[in-house]
């Protein structure tokens, strides 16, 4: 069983997380620093990709780009399907279940979601990841889902963020989600401020009473940052519901120039640095 | 006094606390006599002599100067929430007699004046009657003068009149730019980029460059905020490519965002105050309160610009 808390920084890749990037060079290092996490644990690592990809863009290729060294890795380890073989029913549960009875821990899969759509339909994807949700709240897997920036976004972007709940990874800020909490590390600028505004609604719609946004580990929130936040937690607050935002130094400066302790039930906790 | 008909937001001139005093107090009485709220926001010692002058009267409000003209946009903020709040108890109409410390905000003395001829426009919508006291022993001249250009009235010990230089707010606002060039952009630059690529880049180079210039405090901070709202802006509705230019010396630095765009021709730009409920344009306002300086013009050459001036 997962805890929630695991050992320094690396718990930010397990469970259902989102590798959100526009660019190659990005994505490619999340890729490998969740394969890294996966070998850490000695879990199985199943990756889907698609048949028509260059050998460059090949998770073998990316692994080595990062300097991992994959012979390290136990025989069978680490599993690259295509996506007709993953992509059909019960698959999931099934692999859980193989990779239990060859005497791993856990198991991690991930996938790009043009992979997916090459053999789905948005609909069905997105079915799946909602049942993916599930599955990696109470078992041992973990989901990385990759994205590009140009298919998350407007109302998809409302839709990718409520279904991963457990923490998104932008090029610039990584948000994470806990118990009526939520921590943004990074920095929030006019390239993600829809991105952690989605998250935030998506956090606060079965939230009450109090909400915590930690903010304390961000370098830097601008004027749209702080706009989105507000626009996030309307309705929760106006409902009564109180958001309580940790925050020092810039971020702290823009929230209180823009005088967001006047809001209704909006608390700004933190101090200056 | 009677209510003059015009926008209310009268010059008061004087040269002692006294002719202060002796000039206002008749007029602060009236607004008691006649039921009206009434606020004063000067220095404490001259607020006490008024208060000791109307008796200790309970319904005056005294608000502290030195809270109100941090900026001046908090100024026009509170003003605008002393009025709402004063209409919400039962008052018609609102008196107010304030005095601006110029030495006490980050901004230059000029933008004090920008923004009072902004005030008549922000505060056109209230039924405030707003009095600004100026000291003619101790401010310079041009500041005296700039005070009859951003006030519709006059008051003094003879009553009210209207002010003969008062000029239009959009009219005074474009007639104060563009500023000569700063000293600072004769210093080479400490950063030049003359093709911006992501905001990220930009104020992490601009951070690196303050540093290594030994501004590594809020000040530092509070400029990469301020640039980074005007590039946002730049990329979002100017054209590329976007250069950015910083100066600096121990106690101040410029930078100067250009882009090759049409630019924009709203003299009250980043002036007028957002409510907290307002979510655009908020990005420049920003800048304005941050920053000791910031003026926006297009360039001789083609071209425009912002520069944002901050001290250390």
């Amino acid at each position: 069983m997962h805890t929630r808390h695991d050992d320094g920084g690396g718990h930010t890749w397990d469970r259902h997380v989102l590798l959100l990037h526009s660019s190659e060079r990005y994505r490619r290092a999340g890729l490998a620093k969740w394969v890294q996490r996966g070998l850490d644990r000695h879990e199985k690592i199943i990756y889907v990709e698609p048949v028509s990809d260059p050998p460059s863009r090949r998770l073998v290729a990316v692994l080595t780009d990062a300097g991992i060294d994959t012979t390290q890795a136990a025989a069978g380890q680490l599993k690259v399907l295509s996506a007709t073989e993953f992509y059909q029913p019960d698959r999931l549960p099934a692999l859980m279940a193989q990779a239990s009875a060859e005497g791993y821990p856990g198991m991690r899969v991930s996938a790009e979601r043009s992979t997916a759509l090459s053999v789905l339909t948005e609909r069905n994807h997105d079915e799946l990841e909602q049942d993916a949700d599930e599955l990696c709240r109470d078992q041992p897997v973990s989901v990385l889902c990759q994205y590009h920036t140009t298919q998350a976004t407007g109302p998809r972007l409302a839709t990718v963020a409520a279904t991963h709940p457990s923490g998104i990874h932008d090029e610039l800020v990584r948000i994470a989600a806990g118990d009526d909490a939520l921590t943004a590390t990074g920095e929030i600028d006019i390239t993600n401020a829809d991105l952690v505004g989605a998250a935030l609604s998506a956090a606060l719609r079965h939230a009450r009473g109090v909400f915590r946004l930690d903010l304390s580990a961000l370098g830097f929130l601008d004027v749209g940052g702080a706009t989105a936040i507000q626009t996030a937690s309307q309705q929760f607050r106006d409902a009564g519901g109180r958001l309580q935002v940790a925050a020092h130094g810039g971020p702290r400066l823009v929230l209180d120039t823009l005088a967001m302790a006047d809001l209704p039930n909006l608390i700004l906790t933190g101090g200056h640095r | 006094m009677s209510h003059p008909p015009t926008p209310m937001h009268d010059l008061l001139r004087y040269a002692t606390p006294e002719d202060l005093v002796r000039v206002a107090l008749p007029w602060l009485r009236a607004g008691l006599d006649a039921g009206e709220a009434v606020l004063v926001a000067c220095a404490p010692d001259t607020a006490a002599r008024i208060n000791a002058g109307l008796g200790h009267d309970q319904r005056l409000l005294l608000l502290p100067q030195a809270q109100i003209y941090r900026h001046p946009s908090d100024a026009v903020t509170a003003y605008i929430r002393a009025t709402s709040q004063a209409l919400a108890t039962g008052a018609d109409r609102i008196r107010l007699l304030g005095e601006i410390d110029f030495n006490a905000a980050r901004c230059e003395a000029a933008e004090w004046l920008r923004y009072e001829a902004a005030a008549n426009q922000a505060l056109a919508p209230y039924p405030i009657w707003a009095v600004c006291a100026y000291n003619t022993h101790t401010l310079p001249s041009w500041i005296l003068t700039d005070s009859e250009r951003t006030h519709p009235g006059v008051m003094d010990a003879e009553g009210r009149s209207a002010s003969h230089r008062y000029l239009q707010p959009a009219v005074y606002l474009r007639s104060t730019g563009p500023d000569p060039v700063d000293a600072i952009e004769t210093t080479t630059p400490v950063l030049h980029t003359d093709t911006m690529t992501t905001l990220a880049t930009l104020r992490r180079d601009l951070r690196a460059a303050l540093a290594a210039c030994g501004h590594t405090d809020q000040s530092a901070e509070a400029l990469v905020l301020a640039v980074n709202e005007v590039t946002t802006n730049a990329t979002r509705h100017g054209t590329p490519p976007v250069q950015v230019r910083l100066w600096s010396t121990p106690r101040r630095s410029m930078c100067a965002v250009t882009d090759h765009g049409a630019g924009f021709d709203d003299p009250f730009a980043g002036y007028l105050d957002t409510p907290i409920t307002a979510t655009s344009g908020r990005g420049l306002w920003l800048a304005r309160r941050l920053c000791h300086r910031v003026n926006i013009g297009h360039d001789p050459g083609g071209g425009f610009t912002v520069r944002l001036l901050m001290r250390h």
